[in-house]
C-alpha cells in the first residue's frame, strides 16, 4: 500500500522553484530517506506532505487524504520531529509528553501508558519530572522522537534528526529509529544530508537537488544505476610516467586516478580488469592485487549531483 | 473547546513552573496598581465615584496581558516550539482561541488579585486613620464594572494582541506593539468613565461599554481565526 504519493509536487517561493516537479510513490513501512544537500527542498516537500503549505502545482496524498484540503485529518495520524525538536524547555519531560497526547486527544489512562512506555523506551524515566533546559542534545532529540510517537502515528517525518549531536547521540537516535520502525510497523520518511545516516537506516532512497528529484530507489539500485564499475590495482612498484599516460587512453577507461602504487580506474561496459592487469604486466609492472571498487552511496550521490551542476 | 482547554492547561503548567519570576514580576505591578496607585481613592469609591479605579484597572490589564499575549505566538516562535505545534492535528481556531483565553483568564485571575488587595489595603487604611471599615455601600450595583469593565478592556487588548503576536517575530517587539495597541481600549474607557455619564445613569453607561467591547472582541476573534495562516506562521513571516 502506498502511503505517500506525490504527482507532479511543485512549489513556488517569490518565482524560486522550491520543488518542482516530484514523483514519489512511498510504500508502507518503509524507511525512505530524502537525501540532498543544503537547499535542495527536502524540508519544503515535508512541509508539503503535512499540510503546513500548499503546492503552487501538482498534488499529495499522504495516508490516502490531500494534505491541502484535510491537514487536520493528516496530521493526525503523523508524527513530525525537526532539526530542532521544539520543546518546551519550562516544562518537564512528562509535562510535554502530557501536552502532545492531550492535543492528539487520548484518552488518559492509554495516554499516561503510552507516556510511560516511551519515557522508558527512550532511557528518560527516571528524569521525567526535571525541566527539558536541563537536558542534552542527544537526550531532547529522544524526548522530541517520543513527542512524535506520542499518538501511535502511521507515518514518522524527521527533518535532519541527527543534526548538530554527537556521534554516540547520533547513533542513539538512529536505533531509536530503526527500533521505532521495526516495532511499531510505521513509515519513516527521513530529511538528511548524511550520507552515513542513509547507508545505516533507510531501505528507499531519494536524492533530491535544486527541487527536482535525481535519484529513487534502494540504496543499492541507486548505486548499481548511478555508478560506473571501477577497479582497484595495487602494483609492487610505482607506474612509470609513459605507462600511466598509456593506460589512461586505454580502451574502455573512462579516468584514471594513481595515488603511489594504488591505481583506480573507472572501466565502460565491455572492459574487463583482467585486460587492464594484462596490459600493466605487459608494461613490466608487476600487480600485487586487483580488487572491484564499488561506489559507496557518497561517491554516488557527488556524482549525481555534480552531473545535474 | 477540548483542544482549548489544552491549551490552557499547557499555558498554565508554564506559569506554575515559572512561580517565582513570574509573581515576583506581576507582584509588583499588582502592587503598584492595585495599594500604592488606589490607596488615596478609597473614600471616593465609597461615595461613588469610580472612574479612577475602573481606569487603573483597566490600565493594569492592558498592562498584564500585554506581556502575556507576547508570550503566545511570537515567544513560541523565538522558543521554536511553534513549529511542532502546528505540526499537530489542532485546529487554526483552537489555538488561536486557546492562547487568546489562556491571557484572558491569567489576566483576569491578576486583576481579581489585585481587585482583592485594593479592598483590603483601603479598609485597612480608613481603618487604622478613621476606624472605620469602607464596604463599597454608596453604588453596589455598580461594583461588578469595577471587574466587568476592565475584564472587557483586557478580552480586548488580549485579542487585539495575540493578533499582533502572530505577525511579530520577537515578543519584545510584540509587547511594545501590545502596550500601544492597548491605547484604543483606554481611550474608550477614558471617554466613558472621564467624561461620562451624559445625563444618564453609571449603570447604562458602563452596560453599554461593556457591551460595545463584547462585539469588537467577538469581531476581531472571527476576523483572526479567519485570517490565520499556518504557512505564513511556519514561513516566519
Amino acid at each position: 500500500m502506498k502511503v505517500i504519493v506525490c504527482d507532479n509536487l511543485t512549489r513556488d517561493f517569490d518565482g524560486l522553484r522550491a520543488v518542482d516537479g516530484l514523483h514519489l510513490d512511498i510504500e508502507q513501512g518503509t524507511i525512505f530517506a530524502f537525501l540532498g544537500p543544503n537547499g535542495a527542498g527536502k524540508t519544503t516537500t515535508l512541509r508539503l506532505l503535512i499540510g503546513l503549505l500548499s503546492p503552487t502545482a501538482g498534488s499529495a496524498r499522504v495516508l490516502g487524504l490531500d494534505p491541502c484540503r484535510e491537514g487536520e485529518a493528516v496530521r493526525a495520524q503523523i508524527g513530525v520531529l525537526l532539526e530542532d525538536p521544539g520543546l518546551y524547555e519550562e516544562l518537564s519531560a512528562h509535562d510535554n509528553l502530557e501536552f502532545y497526547g492531550r492535543i492528539h486527544r487520548m484518552e488518559g489512562r492509554d495516554r499516561a501508558a503510552r507516556i510511560h512506555e516511551l519515557l522508558e523506551k527512550h532511557g528518560l524515566w527516571e528524569r521525567r519530572h526535571e525541566k527539558v533546559r536541563t537536558f542534552s542534545k542527544g537526550m531532547k532529540q529522544r524526548l522530541g522522537l517520543a513527542r512524535a510517537m506520542i499518538a501511535r502515528p502511521r507515518i514518522l517525518f524527521l527533518d535532519e534528526p541527527t543534526g548538530g549531536l554527537d556521534p554516540g547521540a547520533t547513533r542513539g537516535v538512529r536505533k531509536t529509529i530503526l527500533d521505532l520502525a521495526r516495532e511499531e510497523d510505521i513509515t519513516v520518511f527521513l530529511n538528511t544530508h548524511n550520507l552515513d545516516e542513509v547507508e545505516r537506516v533507510s531501505t528507499t532512497v531519494g536524492i533530491i537537488k535544486r527541487g527536482r528529484l535525481l535519484a529513487f530507489g534502494s540504496s543499492r539500485e541507486v548505486r548499481e544505476h548511478a555508478s560506473r564499475d571501477a577497479v582497484l590495482i595495487r602494483t609492487e612498484q610505482t607506474l612509470p610516467p609513459y605507462a600511466a599516460e598509456r593506460l589512461g587512453d586505454f580502451k574502455g577507461v573512462e579516468s584514471v586516478t594513481i595515488a603511489g602504487t594504488e591505481i583506480r580506474a573507472v572501466i565502460g561496459d565491455g572492459t574487463k580488469s583482467s585486460d587492464l592487469v594484462r596490459f600493466l604486466v605487459e608494461e613490466g609492472v608487476p600487480v600485487a592485487e586487483v580488487r572491484e571498487d564499488r561506489a559507496s552511496l557518497e561517491d554516488v550521490f557527488l556524482q549525481i549531483v555534480e552531473e545535474e551542476s | 473547546m477540548k483542544d482549548v482547554r489544552t491549551i490552557i492547561w499547557k499555558e498554565a503548567r508554564a506559569l506554575i513552573s515559572n512561580r517565582g519570576s513570574v509573581f515576583l514580576g506581576y507582584g509588583i505591578i499588582m502592587f503598584v496598581f492595585g495599594v500604592f496607585i488606589l490607596i488615596d481613592s478609597g473614600t471616593e469609591i465609597a461615595s461613588g465615584d469610580i472612574s479612577r479605579p475602573l481606569m487603573v484597572f483597566s490600565a493594569l490589564g492592558v498592562v498584564l496581558s500585554s506581556s502575556q499575549t507576547a508570550r503566545s505566538f511570537a515567544g513560541e516562535r523565538e522558543a521554536k516550539t511553534l513549529a511542532g505545534l502546528l505540526c499537530t492535528r489542532i485546529s487554526d481556531r483552537d489555538l488561536f482561541l486557546g492562547k487568546t483565553s489562556s491571557v484572558v483568564l491569567f489576566t483576569s485571575a491578576m486583576l481579581g488579585i489585585t481587585g482583592v488587595l485594593h479592598i483590603l489595603s483601603i479598609n485597612l487604611v480608613s481603618r487604622l486613620g478613621s476606624g472605620t471599615w469602607i464596604l463599597y455601600r454608596a453604588q453596589p450595583e455598580l461594583i461588578p464594572f469595577m471587574f466587568l469593565l476592565p475584564f472587557s478592556v483586557v478580552c480586548f487588548a488580549s485579542v487585539l494582541g495575540v493578533l499582533i503576536s502572530l505577525r511579530v517575530r520577537s515578543p519584545r517587539g510584540a509587547y511594545l506593539l501590545n502596550l500601544f495597541s492597548g491605547g484604543p481600549a483606554l481611550a474608550v474607557t477614558y471617554v466613558v468613565v472621564g467624561l461620562g455619564p451624559w445625563g444618564r445613569s453609571w449603570y447604562e453607561v458602563l452596560a453599554a461599554a461593556v457591551l460595545g467591547f463584547g462585539v469588537l472582541v467577538s469581531g476581531f476573534s472571527l476576523l483572526a481565526v479567519k485570517r490565520f495562516r499556518r504557512e505564513t506562521l511556519i514561513l516566519g513571516g
